[in-house]
């Protein structure tokens, strides 16, 4: 399909700064480098807080055994600075004159107060991209506020429209909003990159979590601008067992012999199915009880009695059997999975979206690989995560001429 | 609409974009300065022009009068073509000659039958980039399967994380994995342009919508993996803060979020709450006995909140040095004074016509210093720019636009309208899809 040379990468000619920790940035970074860009990713001498954040290899508290940190970093090389020192914002300086890119997640104003904020920086390399992400942007009356993850999926008005009609809303799972944000930051730096090719201009991007996920809300602002109406979470209808449906009527999860699937209004198909295609579906089902409602309209005259023999029916065959069943009449139906069933889930094997990796602390595991395919210059896992330092000798000796011997100095002194 | 200093200038993307996982990626750029043309259809409506409508009513010309539409596809340009018709095929042939991106989202095989699938593409425009966007990937067994953000987001693993722990996963109200697909997209055009740029190069990029959702867990799929553990769902909770969770406040519906991961937090909490009595109490003395007391915390923290709405609980404790947010609704939104001091929401007039008039939506979330983004022009009516594209791109004369007028490969009104149904706001507040309803929006907005 290409004439690339093997090996190729889209962003191999990039270097990026890294001043992040935690989601947000590293899941920037981690694009960036997943694509080919060399990001030095400076961390502070007790490293990054996602070293000390679960999930830990053997649930054992390790900084080389947090599996957050683990996914979050590969293909980056860690350095160790204290950017409280004089000689850390030095280094700072030093590295930004060398690279295309910053990317920093401090409270606003940090940098600029040790001196090595976009202005500092833009003197020394006009050429600079910074982005910033934070959790309410570089200015207004919340820039200083605290962020977390809830607070932010909250302030960003996904939070509301999110759970049972009667109950408190409910998050997302996982870092959802950190996620939102370090993906926005990744294009976006990109833009402003393909700005600074055309023009030699840098410039500072500033990423606002909240506002991130506020962009992304489809047309919950608009229901208030064009009606007046104030949306809030799902219906106050059909909530048995929770498997409410959502306020479009799709959120309902059927039972399955091994597990669950979605699609239709709780399993029966949304459109009238033809004679033949409900005699395939009998079939397959292999209910005779079922074979009677030939016709739509009996369907429709008998539909709480097709209705229970169709559920009890589901219930006899495994998820992705009855799946490939619906779907072969184009039926929107698809598996709910687990967990666990993605690493044996067929679609991500037959694309072989795990790959295995060695990672000297936590071993040999399989590890989640392109979150999509670039064909001509693919994804590639060229490092996995660094241990904290690993390559303070390659960027303080080999890249900024320190001696050896300074990096013990620096090492005795908590610099680094 | 001057273009020329934004980053993307000079960029066109073509977009067959349905609904919101491509849209939305092309938005995110053509705020930013590409121009995205996009390709509608009179014999069969985007679904996003047929709901949310201005104030509620499908009279007139609904299509130009939808929400939904209109929000993702603001900034850009629109033709309509029939591409059942070989004469519409030709046309975007011809349109694919002068992109430089090419962009869809349909389910298997329509751009093959449209001949327009990426070997086809390149065979026409070599450098061409083109993102395939759908639910599972274009290879595998589920390749052609049909999809949407309610099945993709079920397949991705992360909806086994989300909702409440007592009941089965909850489907959030909004497509999430669309716009994961959407994010990733724009990353993944961007990654190619850069690429592209340098060598001259284009290509192929496959996403798979459930693939970025499951990208957005990869430490729970890793700690499955690792250690063998199945991560379910926390609700509101956090894996070693507390409190940490969504408390009532003194308004209808109306919630405060709190997230307290440290003794110093925890003191800012117990200051900011009037040192109460219970501040105390030795099992609130540690962060790991806060964890393990946390039912019993939270009764007292929503004694607190309970008396206060939900702003006036946020102010006081982030004032004091504790994380806590207002779960906004889509009204407080536009009127809370972060995104206003940020001009978040941004105006733009609708073609007179419409009679949409001045009408804010949410802006692009990458706010540039030096060449800021911005919402440029209102979405486009239905086949609004046929002449602009067809005549000043493509150099076909008036009579030439107008013959395929007549023979219906482009058009300005739906073949075959059919008024959709909505279900009148009352009824609405009546099943629980919406809380309130107000006139005259707008007005509050501006007030």
């Amino acid at each position: 399909m290409s004439t690339n040379p093997p090996g190729s990468s889209a962003l191999g000619d990039l270097r990026v700064l890294d001043l992040t920790s935690f989601v947000a940035g590293p899941y920037c970074t981690k694009l960036l480098a997943d694509f080919g860009a060399k990001v030095i990713k400076v961390e502070p001498p007790a490293g990054d807080v996602a070293r000390r954040y679960g999930p830990f290899l053997n649930d054992e508290p390790h900084p080389e055994g947090s599996l957050l940190f683990l996914y979050l970093n590969s293909n980056k090389s860690s350095i160790t600075l204290n950017l409280d020192t004089a000689f850390g914002q030095g280094v700072v300086k030093q590295l930004a004159a060398l690279c295309d890119v910053v990317v920093e997640d401090f409270r606003p104003g940090t940098l600029n107060n040790a001196g090595i904020g976009y202005e500092a920086l833009a003197s020394i390399n006009s050429k600079l991209v910074m982005v910033s992400i934070t959790p309410f942007g570089q200015d207004g009356p919340y820039k200083d506020y605290l962020g977390a993850e809830i607070v932010e999926f909250a302030l960003g008005g996904f939070m509301y429209t999110y759970g049972e009609f009667d109950r408190e809303p409910v998050k997302h799972g996982g870092h959802q909003v950190q996620y939102n944000a370090g993906a926005n930051a990744a294009s976006a730096g990109l833009v402003a990159l393909r700005h600074q090719r055309i023009s030699g201009e840098g410039q500072h991007v500033d990423i606002s979590a909240i506002e991130c996920q506020a962009s992304m809300l489809r047309d919950t602002t608009s229901l208030y601008t064009y009606m007046g109406a104030i949306r809030r979470r799902a219906v106050k209808v059909a909530n048995r067992d929770g498997r409410g449906s959502t306020s479009e009527g799709q959120g309902s999860f059927t039972a399955a012999k091994d597990g669950y699937f979605v699609g239709g209004q709780e399993g029966i198909p949304r459109r009238a199915l033809t004679d033949e295609e409900w005699t395939d579906f009998v079939n397959f089902l292999g209910m005779e009880e079922l074979r009677q409602f030939d016709t739509e309209q009996k369907r429709q005259e008998h539909a709480a009695e097709v209705r229970n023999l169709l559920v009890k029916a589901y219930g006899q065959k495994d998820k992705y059997e009855l799946v490939e069943a619906a779907q072969s009449h184009h039926l929107m139906f698809g598996p709910v999975e687990t967990i666990a069933d993605l690493t044996t889930n067929p679609q991500l094997a037959a694309r072989e979206y795990f790959v295995p990796i060695d990672h000297p602390h936590i071993g040999h595991v399989m590890f989640p690989g392109a979150p999509f395919r670039l064909t001509a210059t693919p994804w590639a896992l060229r490092s996995t995560a660094p241990a904290l330092g690993a390559n303070n000798r390659d960027v303080y000796v080999d890249l900024l001429g320190y001696s050896p011997e300074d990096l013990i100095r620096l090492k005795g002194q908590g610099t680094i | 609409m001057d273009t020329a200093s934004l980053p993307m200038a000079g960029v066109r993307i073509l977009e067959f974009g349905q609904l919101l996982a491509v849209p939305h990626a092309a938005k995110l750029l053509c705020d930013m300065g590409a121009e995205v043309i996009k390709i509608e259809s009179v014999g069969r409506l985007n679904a996003h022009r047929t709901s949310s409508f201005f104030r509620n009513t499908s009279e007139g010309e609904y299509w130009n009068h939808a929400a939904n539409y209109n929000d993702q596809n603001r900034s850009k340009l629109e033709i309509t073509l029939d591409m059942k018709a070989p004469e519409g095929i030709a046309i975007a042939k011809e349109l694919v000659k002068i992109s430089d991106i090419l962009c869809e989202n349909f389910s298997a095989r329509v751009m093959e039958n449209f001949s327009l699938d990426y070997e086809a593409a390149r065979a026409l425009r070599p450098d061409i980039i083109m993102l395939s966007s759908n639910g599972y990937g274009h290879t595998g067994p589920w390749a052609e399967y049909v999809a949407a953000g309610h099945t993709t987001e079920s397949a991705s693993g992360l909806i086994w994380m989300s909702g409440y722990p007592d009941l089965l996963p909850r489907l959030p109200s909004i497509p999430y994995t669309d716009y994961a697909g959407a994010m990733h997209g724009a990353f993944a055009m961007m990654a190619a342009l850069h690429y592209r740029d340098l060598t001259g190069q284009g290509q192929w990029i496959d996403l798979a919508q459930s693939e970025t959702g499951t990208a957005m867990i990869g430490e729970a799929v890793l700690d499955y993996i690792v250690n063998g553990h199945q991560q379910g769902r926390m609700g509101n909770r956090d894996q070693w803060k507390a409190p940490h969770g969504c408390y009532p406040c003194l308004g209808e519906d109306e919630w405060v979020v709190i997230a307290v991961s440290s003794d110093e937090e925890w003191d800012s909490l117990c200051r900011a709450m009037g040192s109460p009595e219970w501040c105390n109490d030795p099992k609130f003395a540690d962060q790991l006995s806060r964890y393990k007391h946390q039912d019993e915390l939270d009764g007292h923290i929503r004694a607190w909140t309970a008396q206060r709405d939900h702003y006036a609980a946020m102010h006081r404790l982030q004032r004091a040095g504790v994380p806590a947010g207002a779960v906004l609704n889509n009204k407080e939104l536009l009127l809370d004074p972060q995104y206003r001091a940020r001009g978040f929401y941004q105006s733009v007039e609708h073609p007179e016509e419409t009679g949409l008039g001045t009408m804010p939506y949410p802006g692009p979330p990458w706010k540039f210093t030096r060449t800021p983004g911005s919402v440029r022009r209102a979405a486009p009516t239905l086949g609004q720019d046929n002449e602009l594209i067809l005549g000043t791109y493509l150099g076909l004369s008036q009579r030439e636009i107008a013959a395929l007028e007549a023979k219906k490969i482009i058009g300005k009104a739906p073949l075959q309208p059919s008024r959709p149904n909505v279900v009148p706001l009352e009824e609405q507040k009546r099943r629980g899809t919406i809380t309130d309803y107000e006139e005259s929006p707008l007005n509050i907005l501006r007030a």
